[in-house]
């Protein structure tokens, strides 16, 4: 077991544990860091598949952009000057039998499709960022357009859903 | 067990995950958790199977629009969310229940 090994498995047992820590966290504040961790790990583990760019945009986008705006949730909604920012769970035995079947479904078809006979890529020709670049603007330049429309429209939609509300017997108009 | 099934077990494992928080939970940000719990494990498996394919990026290209994608709806989310917090002056998502009979 080389050492690359170890570090790969120690990185996918760090994100096994703090995924299931998560599942079972009660504090929000404590969800959200774990979201955090596992958002770093999962980005490490992009870098062993050789998707380096991946990566970064992994954690500039999701760690530096979605879990702020679910912090700024927990802080706008959580009511922390009365009480801690808990969530209990329900439904808690459906919950579990549900995912452990589902877990259980996943692993027997990872299993049966016998992907273990597959061989990894060797050394890439070109760099990762150019070749994500080049596919950007080649291949990839209609869903590139798309994608700066739909921001467009969410830029637009979120802005006009948050707006502040004139307090009008308490009616919000969506 | 080679890496790619471990990728693929672990894309697994924090799709199930995802789906837990989704089922278990009644507050609104935690569902929002666990949305994003599901999207990455599906960009797992992108980015693992983009591996073992011979010089093609599309799975690096699909799990870098998934990443766009799951940023945009977590914006939404949240103003969807802070448009109920202001109706119903709370998230826990039983208490929110004026459509029922």
């Amino acid at each position: 077991m080389s050492i690359g090994e170890i570090i790969f498995l120690a990185f996918v047992g760090a994100t096994a544990a703090a995924s299931v820590w998560l599942a079972f966290a009660r504090n929000l504040i404590t969800a959200a860091f774990l979201l955090f961790a596992v958002l770093i790990l999962v980005s490490g583990l992009y870098v062993f598949a050789g998707a380096e760019f991946l990566a970064m945009s992994q954690i500039i986008i999701y760690v530096g952009g979605a879990l702020i705006v679910i912090l700024f949730g927990v802080m706008l909604t959580g009511k922390l000057r009365e009480h801690k920012p808990k969530s209990e769970m329900v439904n808690l035995l459906p919950g579990i039998l549900v995912a452990a079947a589902l877990m259980l479904a996943l692993l027997f078809a990872i299993k049966e499709s016998h992907v273990g006979q597959l061989v990894p890529n060797s050394i890439p020709l070109e760099n990762n960022t150019e070749a994500i670049g080049r596919e950007m603007l080649t291949n990839y330049l209609l869903p590139f357009e798309l994608v700066s429309v739909l921001l467009l429209v969410v830029l637009a939609g979120a802005a006009y859903l948050s707006r502040k509300q004139k307090r009008n017997q308490g009616e919000v108009k969506p | 067990m080679n890496a790619l099934e471990i990728y693929l077990a672990m894309g697994a494992l924090l799709f199930c995950v995802g789906v837990f928080l989704i089922l278990t939970r009644r507050n609104a940000i935690m569902a929002l958790l666990g949305i994003e719990l599901i999207l990455n494990a599906s960009n797992l498996n992108f980015v693992a199977f983009s591996n073992y394919v011979p010089g093609a990026m599309e799975g690096q290209m699909a799990a870098l629009f998934v990443i766009v994608l799951a940023a945009a709806e977590v914006a939404v989310a949240f103003s969807i969310i802070l448009t109920v917090y202001q109706r119903f002056k709370t998230v826990h998502l039983d208490e929110i229940d004026t459509m029922k009979e």
